[in-house]
């Protein structure tokens, strides 16, 4: 996938395959809360590894904080800054 | 009668050890100043990532709180009683402690070595249930904290196995919260403690009269140990262990709330070092995260192997700045 036209459907897609919510979570919107949805330290870890290899980028340092990975929406964002910081 | 005993989310979780006391203490605000007043001290052990608990919080006694009522017991003692460890943790739940024990992971469902290995690991018993389970709490498989449950006959395989298989944990303690109690943060008692940080002075000294002193790294002096760990992982030279920086950052997390409270207590006279302790926080976070990151990706993230090093002398610096600055503005207050 091409980070630079990213969807938050396609980011949502990865986020949701790797956060390891439960079943009745999996069901929440791209603003909702991912921590308080029931992803871990752990899980986030895994989340982020899944959407650099998704979409070719790689977080800097400074993105990785619970703030950014704390919704769909969110990391969806910081993907298209980090894809319009490297030029894609 | 099935009684579950609470907790709370605790603000360090490195070690079960801690994090059991902590997760009991956080049901109520009321402990928080003593935590606080605490957890200012971090030691590492020479032996390195071959220590069973390489780099930690120092503590004399990890059980001891004025807000935790503690029953210590031992296995030899609880033979010597003759009665059941399941009737024992059934009553003590139902009288409202947490008992906190050894078991092999073995028959515990849902941790790492059930099934597949035999393992002594600590575990917190906080419920009974008619069904014939306990609620236990502690690392999952998932390496999360949780809450899951076990048959108690199988929980009565984990607690005699211990006698068959190498462990060194003797300990069947019980904990209750106590609400009659009463602490409030000193600033002078937690400026001394960040000197001593400071300085890398052996705080076990303290209790030389009670112990032989402990050969470890502290405060500051444990950057070293934690700096030269990074250049060995980094080289391939030594064994991945996200412990490390997930401690700094237990540190640094608690240090944010510390700093915040003091500045409470002052009048603001600390205030402007919370956005520090702040950026301390996310630069150990960022450590940690990114340790993970390079360990998931086989060790290939160009972003870690090149940052890390700056980041982590950075947050040394910082941590010395900060702390000093916090002493010099502390010193005003008793």
């Amino acid at each position: 996938m091409s980070a630079g036209a990213v969807s938050v459907a396609e980011v949502r897609s990865v986020v949701l395959a790797h956060a390891e919510l439960p079943a009745d979570r999996a069901g929440i919107s791209d603003d909702d809360d991912l921590w308080l949805a029931g992803m871990d330290s752990l899980s986030s870890v895994a989340v982020m590894v899944a959407v650099e290899e998704s979409f070719d980028i790689e977080f800097p340092d400074e993105y990785l904080t619970r703030e950014v990975f704390g919704s769909v929406a969110a990391i969806a964002a910081a993907v298209r800054e980090i894809a319009g910081q490297e030029g894609r | 009668m099935s009684r579950l005993l609470p907790i709370g989310d605790p603000p360090a979780y490195g070690y079960q050890f801690y994090a059991f006391p902590l997760a009991i203490l956080t049901i109520d605000p009321g402990p928080r100043d003593w935590i606080l007043s605490n957890y200012i001290q971090t030691a590492y052990d020479p032996a390195g990532p071959g220590s069973p608990v390489p780099f930690c919080f120092y503590f004399y006694d990890y059980t001891d709180s004025p807000w935790l009522e503690v029953v210590k017991l031992s296995r030899e003692w609880v033979g010597l009683g003759g009665r059941d460890i399941v009737d024992i943790c059934r009553d003590a739940v139902h009288a409202g402690f947490y008992p906190y024990l050894n078991v092999d992971e073995f028959y515990i469902p849902q941790r790492l070595a059930y099934g597949t290995r035999h393992c002594s690991h600590d575990i917190l018993v906080r419920g009974v249930d008619d069904d014939g389970t306990f609620t236990v709490y502690g690392y999952s498989d998932r390496r999360v904290m949780a809450t899951t449950t076990v048959s108690q006959r199988d929980f009565a395989a984990s607690y005699t196995s211990l006698d068959e298989i190498p462990n060194t944990c003797f300990q069947v303690y019980f904990y209750r919260p106590r609400t009659d109690v009463g602490y409030r943060l000193t600033p002078r008692i937690v400026r001394e403690a960040f000197e001593e940080y400071l300085s890398g002075a052996n705080c076990s000294t303290r209790f030389g009269m009670l112990r032989d002193e402990w050969d470890r790294a502290y405060g500051m002096h444990a950057y070293r140990m934690l700096v030269e760990y990074l250049d060995r992982y980094l080289a391939n030279d030594t064994r991945f262990d996200a412990r490390h920086f997930h401690i700094l950052w237990e540190h640094k997390h608690l240090m944010t709330a510390r700093m915040r409270r003091l500045s409470e207590l002052t009048g603001g006279a600390v205030e402007s070092l919370v956005a520090p302790c702040e950026q301390m926080e996310a630069d150990a976070l960022a450590l940690r995260n990114g340790m993970l990151r390079h360990e998931y990706k086989n060790r290939s993230s160009t972003v870690f192997t090149t940052t890390s090093p700056g980041r982590l002398a950075r947050l040394r610096d910082t941590d010395e700045q900060v702390l000093t600055a916090a002493v010099d503005a502390l010193k005003a207050f008793s």
